[in-house]
């Protein structure tokens, strides 16, 4: 059996998943960061993008906004404002949100209305993108 | 002694009311076990995330770099005030005002900005002359995270261009189901004692590495704390005003039944004189003829 470690994966909404995983990759700023059990202790906070986890030797794919991973060795908490598996999105929704985040940047608003639209088209791409990959949706 | 279709008219006009107070009763049951769910989810988040704060906190020197604990001179106060939208939910609306009245004036800062959450909170600020410089709409009706997560980065964004001082939201938090209390809560800035109840996360201090950084990381995580914060007070607040409104509708269907008894005998009784009084007129009539 392989080196399995405890994840969480929480958002203020609910408890996403609360499992025994072999393997967790995040998007942090530099690059994505995969973590195993036994990893080195670590804080890491990460941006919105596709998270991948392996349970029982299979890859899951979600779609998660920004948050933070707090590493020890057997143990990871994956703390996030949102995290939804591919199932869950709302692709309308999704679509609808990358239209306004668009239509919001392009009125070139106040530094902060740009950063609130920023980042609500990466949330819009990365559902969207997390569904084209789910098999069934192509 | 009123004739008998007035009583009857009020009797319908009190059935009525009370169909109405018992459907708004049962709604608002739904929409507190609705709320409190949503509370209760959020309930590990937060104290997920106090413990990532307070280990931050207290095993790196990131606060000294964060703007979020700087102690500014406090002379600006924000305060985020939460009410309902509309009354029909015994005090509900006015303790919370009452406190809020009190905390502004106990603070007594040279610049007071008050941001609101509710049209009751609004139109209290607006009669007091001091109209809120932010209304939120929609939020009392419906908490959810997208839009706590608008309030709280657009409070950090003006805390970061340095517009005020201190934030506090003031809300109604739910101890028990019947047991509502006004509370304020400081939002910003952060205080190391905010965490001092909050049970570590570890058992011993882990050498951490810090990815990308440590101010990173805790710029990262004050956000994510206070919108759980925000969220968890709308959701509370929320809870409170269904649970008080509960309470008030069914009081009144009680009360409404209490009347209903009472019109109903006196409509018996208007009635039983009214026959009693034709039968005298009938057989005094029958008298006169004989």
């Amino acid at each position: 059996m392989a080196n399995t470690f405890r994840l969480q994966i929480i958002t203020p909404e609910r408890v996403f998943l609360e499992a025994d995983a072999e393997m967790l990759v995040v998007k942090a700023p530099d690059g994505e960061i995969g973590i195993a059990a036994g990893h080195t202790p670590m804080i890491i906070s990460t941006q919105e993008g596709e998270v991948r986890i392996k349970l029982g030797g299979q890859w899951r794919e979600a779609a998660a906004a920004d948050g933070f991973v707090t590493v020890t060795p057997d143990h990871a908490l994956f703390l996030v404002q949102t995290c939804e598996w591919p199932e869950e999105i709302d692709e309308n929704r999704a679509r609808r949100d990358e239209e306004r985040a668009l239509e919001a940047l392009r009125q070139q608003g106040s530094m902060h209305e740009y950063i609130m639209a920023k980042s609500m088209l990466s949330r819009a791409m990365v559902r969207l993108r997390v569904l084209r990959h789910s098999p069934g949706n192509d | 002694m009123s004739s008998i279709s007035e009583i009857r008219h009020r009797i319908k006009a009190v059935e009525d009311t009370r169909k109405i107070t018992r459907a708004m009763f049962l709604i608002a049951s739904a929409k507190m076990q609705k709320a409190m769910k949503m509370h209760e989810r959020n309930l590990p988040y937060l104290r997920r995330i106090s413990q990532d704060m307070r280990y931050i906190i207290e095993n790196t020197g990131a606060r000294a770099h964060s703007p979020y604990f700087a102690h500014r001179p406090l002379n600006r106060a924000v305060y985020l005030v939460i009410a309902g939208d509309k009354g029909m939910c015994g005090a509900y609306n006015e303790e919370v005002l009452r406190l809020a009245d009190a905390t502004i004036q106990a603070d007594g800062r040279e610049r007071v900005s008050v941001f609101t959450i509710g049209l009751m909170a609004y139109s209290h600020f607006a009669r007091l002359g001091m109209a809120p410089d932010i209304h939120y709409l929609h939020v009392a009706q419906n908490p959810n995270l997208q839009s706590s997560r608008e309030i709280t980065l657009e409070l950090c964004d003006m805390y970061n261009r340095n517009l005020f001082d201190d934030a506090y939201i003031i809300f109604t938090n739910m101890l028990a189901s019947r047991t509502l209390r006004p509370e304020v809560i400081r939002l910003l800035p952060i205080l190391e004692e905010d965490f001092a109840d909050v049970e570590p996360l570890h058992g011993r201090a882990l050498e951490m590495e810090y990815v990308p950084s440590e101010e990173a990381a805790l710029a990262a995580l004050v956000p994510q704390h206070l919108i759980g914060l925000v969220y968890s007070a709308c959701a509370q607040a929320y809870a409170s005003e269904q649970s008080a409104r509960m309470m008030a509708m069914d009081a009144s269907t009680r009360n409404a039944d209490e009347m209903l008894l009472k019109l109903n005998t006196e409509h018996n009784r208007a009635r039983q004189a009214a026959i009693t009084q034709e039968l005298t007129e009938i057989i005094a009539g029958a008298n006169s003829v004989l």
